[in-house]
């Protein structure tokens, strides 16, 4: 495959592999390669890649850390006490 | 196999093991959504750890191997071994939806304005409604880093398994993200009004 016959259909098939970094090196290079020379794909994979940072970077609740981690502690020295 | 600093004493091993409470409490939630059941899971996992610490290889990433512990806790709290969901479609047809996806929300407008909007809350919200199965993937690779081969390992499912669950689930999510917007009142009109 060469980066000229890579066509639209092609790249988005290959996207969230693309964004997860999970293409083989010469997949990749085309896939870059058509992106550059594509608003319309370059938009989707861009969208694409700004859900998953959002996914990654989402403020989970947090507990209060220091009060579970009294938690665990208690609960473990308990296990290790009793086995 | 040898191994090496293997945390043995409760000292050593809360030593070792607990600066990463945090991570798992993180992933912990992305599992089993926000509130108690996710601490009692925390406290699972270290429980669990402490009593299979010998199979702890201290080369390997210790955080990776509380996550898959974590998630062998949850399931067996919450999930019920039979329960699976079929996600027949190949991977690349998922790549496809979320394109189109995407290109309908440019339509509306919906697409550019989230960037305006905090999308924490409702990113939450959006996890806790997905179907285990995609959530745990999900949370596996998006939240907990890991590669597709690392995350098969942990489900014990072919790869191809997992990008199916992977994209399915980032597809939902995003349907939920966009809908979200549109909720939000920042809908874009794309037809004239009647006069």
């Amino acid at each position: 495959m060469t980066d000229q016959t890579l066509s639209c259909s092609e790249t988005v098939r290959a996207m969230w592999d693309y964004v997860d970094h999970a293409l083989p090196g010469e997949m990749r290079s085309a896939v870059e390669a058509h992106l550059k020379g594509c608003d319309n794909c370059a938009g989707h994979v861009a969208f694409a890649k700004r859900l998953v940072e959002q996914i990654a970077t989402a403020p989970v609740p947090q507990p209060d850390v220091e009060a579970l981690e009294q938690r665990v502690r208690g609960a473990l020295a308990h296990e290790a006490m009793s086995s | 196999m040898t191994y090496a600093a293997i945390p043995i004493t409760l000292a050593d091993f809360e030593a070792v093991m607990l600066r990463f409470l945090p991570d798992v409490a993180r992933y912990a939630r992305a599992l089993a959504g926000p509130g108690a059941e996710a601490d009692d899971v925390v406290q699972e996992t270290y429980l669990d750890a402490w009593r299979g610490r010998t199979t702890y290889d201290a080369s390997r990433d210790a955080r990776k191997w509380l996550f898959a512990i974590c998630r062998h806790a949850f399931i067996k709290r919450y999930r019920k071994a039979t329960r699976e969901v079929a996600v027949g479609d190949p991977p690349e047809l998922e790549s496809y939806a979320t394109a189109a996806g995407h290109a309908a929300a440019v339509r509306d407008g919906s697409a550019k304005l989230l960037d305006g909007l905090d999308l924490g809350p409702a990113i939450n919200a959006a996890m806790a409604t997905l179907p285990d199965t995609f959530r745990e993937v999900v949370a596996l690779v998006d939240v907990g880093g890991s590669d597709y081969a690392e995350a098969a390992q942990a489900l014990g499912v072919p790869v191809g398994t997992v990008r199916s669950r992977l994209f399915r689930g980032r597809r939902l999510l995003q349907e939920q993200l966009l809908d979200y917007a549109r909720d939000a009142g920042f809908r874009v009109r794309t037809a004239p009004e009647a006069p």
